[in-house]
């Protein structure tokens, strides 16, 4: 009977102690959390910069996407050989000059909401017209040149098909896809005007997409640069933290453990990112940004980006734990921010890439960003997926890694 | 006075004029020797400088190894073996032969799954499968051939085809009109029915050649800008506010003006390794240069160049590392977004244009690009622009640490 109350006092002994313990430690890191809030408070502009800057930058993205005219006519010159005289191939004593198929061709090119006929060059007159165009693509002064060959109305007359030349410029491919689209909208006027039957119709069918009261250049836009603009903020706000930090050392004189200083770290930043994201999110949503669920989306965005966030806070807490002093926290923060980057998707499609680079894309985190974007805001996806746990377990990674360092890492008192 | 006197006068003049010059730069390049001291004593640090451009620029070469990939990932579902009209002219001779095309023949579009519909139930299924394939992002877009298909191609009345696509993707709306004219050009020829079809047959001018990395090239502008100055931003963005010494040698007869010059020389000596770095390797893993590479090479310096000034910028206006670093972040990112690939400038208004124009990227990017894929030399507007960007940025910076309060 004794020995049964002796040992139901010592469980008991164990148990208070241990949540004693437990006590203490947790009111060790809630002082240390507050401690790393008054440290924060010392430099107001750089929670100004932390918090402010990033919807300000939003803010201006939002107004540039909705004060950007729709349409931006293609600079463009016609150069006609249609005049010219035709030799039939089958016959060659046959020489035609049929030009009626490019006057009407003339006629859809003004028409044309996309185009701006900066020159016309009739090359029966002009032998040198192309060469004159040519210079002038070369300089800049066009965007494209229409060619209208010599067989275009004989062709047409006889059944054959009329084909136009265009000479795109496509040095900068950001705009190929537009100078294309122009001449056939040309092309289809000239087809619709003349009924030049049959025709073959498309109906076209959107699904996900943007409704047409919202703006579907930035929201576009907005999938891909809230990944990394999220990512980049949130690692650069922590890369300094443990690095920076000179206290360390001493801190590490009283009951305090590393862990707990790391802890009172994750925690503090992490109350930082979730200000950071919903102004963020805030200020996107002011400036139109779509949501196909309504609050539903809003919340699932929300935890996507704070995802996104924290991965980028593990990443910079790994960076400053790894790091010796603060120049080589953020030489690494800058190189593994762009190789994240480049190996995003957003500059370079990761279907180009060889099979090694893409299994190393799909383990960085902002390959997931745009496609876990995308799904919740056009898509109405669930933002629990495959890609919110390569994210999670990318952060659990990075989480480790860096309580492994700290405690391995040597302080000079 | 005489004339003699005059002379020894102006002798002594130029004497103490060269004497100070030659101080001047002694003094100078005594300040630059300890910059780079200063880097010398931190080995990691000197390791990652070089180190960085060039695992940067490996990897941007290694993305363009995997070869080119289909536009349009596509299923087609075909209604042409369902009845319509009557039985004498019904006929579904040509549904096949315009899957067999998407299939086999067409640059553009690389088919993943057709379903041929014999009775309306089975569509329903077939078009489900297809919504879930796009949702999923498997394909991109889903064409259905009409139950007339076949019938209006005999015929040569006007054909429908109808197509669901991805409205979430930009790219693929906006390419997919001219993308389509492929297979039916080709279907068109295959049948011989070409009366009253007009088509365009593109022929690029400046493009990348098919036999170079076309993906690396086309994004070697933007990329090789963006990589050099987000470098130099880095490297000097801590420069000022982070040295422990500087606030002492306030107290010596330095000049702030004398140290943010050391500064600049130290860190353009730098620039200049890091740039030549990236410029052979980029060489190295094919980059395509019509233009003359001296020119490319000047270009890529002024960027650089740029990319310190703004750094030396950031470091003078920031009081703390904390700040210099999101600084630095918040300019990355600015100068990222509006450089011009994710809106067309042309389509802004000026005022717009003008806060885009007096960033750094609006003007590498059409430098490099004339230079690599026009063959063009030097682009004075935009090279002019840039200088004074990057002088502008100095000025700035040197007012902004000439009145910066430092406590000894």
């Amino acid at each position: 009977m004794v020995n049964v109350k002796n040992n139901h006092s010592n469980s008991s002994k164990i148990r208070e102690g241990i949540f004693s313990r437990l006590e203490r430690r947790i009111f060790r890191i809630l002082r240390q959390v507050k401690k790393e809030f008054q440290l924060m408070r010392t430099d107001k502009i750089n929670l100004f910069i932390a918090l402010i800057v990033p919807p300000l930058i939003i803010w201006l993205f939002g107004m540039m996407s909705t004060s950007a005219s729709k349409v931006v006519p293609i600079k463009i010159a016609v150069v006609n050989y249609d005049s010219n005289s035709y030799i039939n191939q089958d016959n060659y004593t046959i020489i035609t000059t049929w030009d009626n198929y490019s006057k009407m061709y003339l006629e859809a090119v003004e028409k044309s909401k996309y185009i701006d006929l900066k020159e016309y060059y009739d090359a029966s007159k002009d032998i040198y017209a192309m060469e004159t165009a040519r210079d002038k693509l070369r300089d800049g002064k066009i965007e494209c040149i229409i060619v209208i060959p010599v067989e275009f109305s004989e062709f047409l007359t006889t059944g054959l098909p009329g084909i136009i030349e265009c000479v795109p410029d496509t040095s900068n491919a950001v705009y190929i896809q537009d100078r294309l689209n122009a001449v056939e909208d040309s092309i289809d006027i000239f087809v619709e005007d003349n009924n030049l039957d049959p025709k073959y119709v498309s109906m076209e069918y959107q699904e996900f997409s943007i409704p047409s009261n919202y703006n579907f250049r930035f929201n576009y836009n907005m999938t891909m640069l809230f990944s990394f603009m999220v990512f980049g903020i949130s690692t650069v706000l922590s890369i300094l933290v443990v690095v920076q930090e000179k206290p360390i050392p001493r801190l590490l004189l009283t009951p305090a453990k590393r862990y707990e200083i790391l802890t009172s770290k994750f925690l503090t930043y992490t109350i930082v990112l979730a200000l950071q994201i919903f102004l963020i999110l805030t200020s996107a949503i002011l400036n139109g940004l779509y949501l196909r669920n309504g609050l539903l989306s809003a919340i699932d965005l929300y935890i996507a980006l704070f995802m996104l966030g924290f991965v980028g806070l593990s990443m910079g807490i790994f960076i400053s734990t790894v790091s010796k002093t603060k120049t080589e926290a953020n030489q690494l923060f800058f190189a593994a921010f762009i190789v994240i980057l480049l190996l995003s998707g957003i500059f370079v499609p990761l279907g180009s890439m060889p099979e090694y680079l893409q299994i190393i894309a799909y383990i960085l985190p902002l390959s997931h960003g745009e496609p876990i974007i995308r799904g919740i805001l056009s898509k109405g996806k669930s933002v629990v997926g495959f890609d919110f746990f390569c994210l999670l377990g990318v952060s659990v990674v990075c989480i480790f890694l860096s309580f492994v360092i700290i405690k391995r890492k040597r302080y000079e008192v | 006075m005489s004339i003699n006197k005059f002379n020894l006068l102006l002798i002594k003049i130029d004497l103490t004029f060269e004497n100070l010059i030659h101080v001047f730069i002694m003094y100078l390049s005594s300040l630059v020797s300890k910059e780079f001291s200063r880097i010398k004593t931190d080995k990691r640090t000197l390791i990652l400088i070089f180190a960085i451009p060039i695992i940067l620029i490996v990897i941007f070469g290694l993305t363009s190894g995997g070869g080119p990939t289909k536009y349009f990932n596509c299923a087609i579902i075909s209604r042409d073996d369902l009845p319509w009209g009557d039985e004498v002219n019904c006929t579904s001779q040509y549904d096949e032969t315009f899957i067999n095309i998407v299939d086999e023949d067409c640059s553009a579009w690389s088919l993943i799954d057709s379903f041929e519909i014999k009775e309306d139930e089975e569509y329903e299924d077939a078009f489900k499968e297809c919504m879930l394939m796009l949702k999923n992002e498997i394909i991109d877009i889903f064409l259905v051939l009409p139950e007339e298909f076949s019938e209006t191609v005999e015929n040569e009345t006007d054909t429908t085809l109808i197509y669901y696509i991805d409205g979430s993707d930009k790219d693929s709306v906006d390419a997919v009109e001219v993308a389509l004219k492929e297979p039916i050009a080709l279907f068109r020829i295959e049948i011989e029915k070409t009366t009253n079809f007009v088509t365009m047959a593109p022929y690029l001018e400046y493009e990348v050649p098919f036999w170079e990395t076309q993906v690396l090239n086309y994004a070697l502008a933007i990329v090789l800008s963006m990589l050099i100055v987000g470098l130099l931003m880095n490297l000097t963005c801590l420069s000022i506010v982070s040295e422990g010494p500087l606030p002492r040698m306030m107290l010596t007869p330095t000049a702030k003006k004398e140290i943010i010059l050391s500064k600049l020389i130290a860190n353009s000596i730098i620039m200049l390794v890091q740039v030549t770095l990236i410029f052979v390797l980029s060489a190295a893993f094919g980059m395509y240069c019509l233009g003359s590479l001296i020119d490319l090479y000047i270009v890529l310096i002024s960027i650089g160049f740029c990319g310190i000034c703004m750094g030396l910028f950031i470091s003078a206006i920031s009081k703390t590392e904390q700040q210099a670093n999101q600084l630095y972040i918040m300019f990355f990112i600015v100068i990222i977004m509006f450089s011009g690939s994710f809106i067309n400038i042309q389509s802004l208004p000026f005022a717009m244009q003008v806060i885009i124009h007096s960033l750094p990227l609006s003007h590498a990017v059409p430098l490099i690009i004339s230079i690599t894929l026009k063959g063009l030399s030097i682009d004075l507007a935009h090279f002019i622009s840039l200088n004074l960007i990057s002088v502008a940025y100095l000025f700035l910076a040197y007012i902004a640490y000439k009145i910066k309060k430092v406590e000894v």
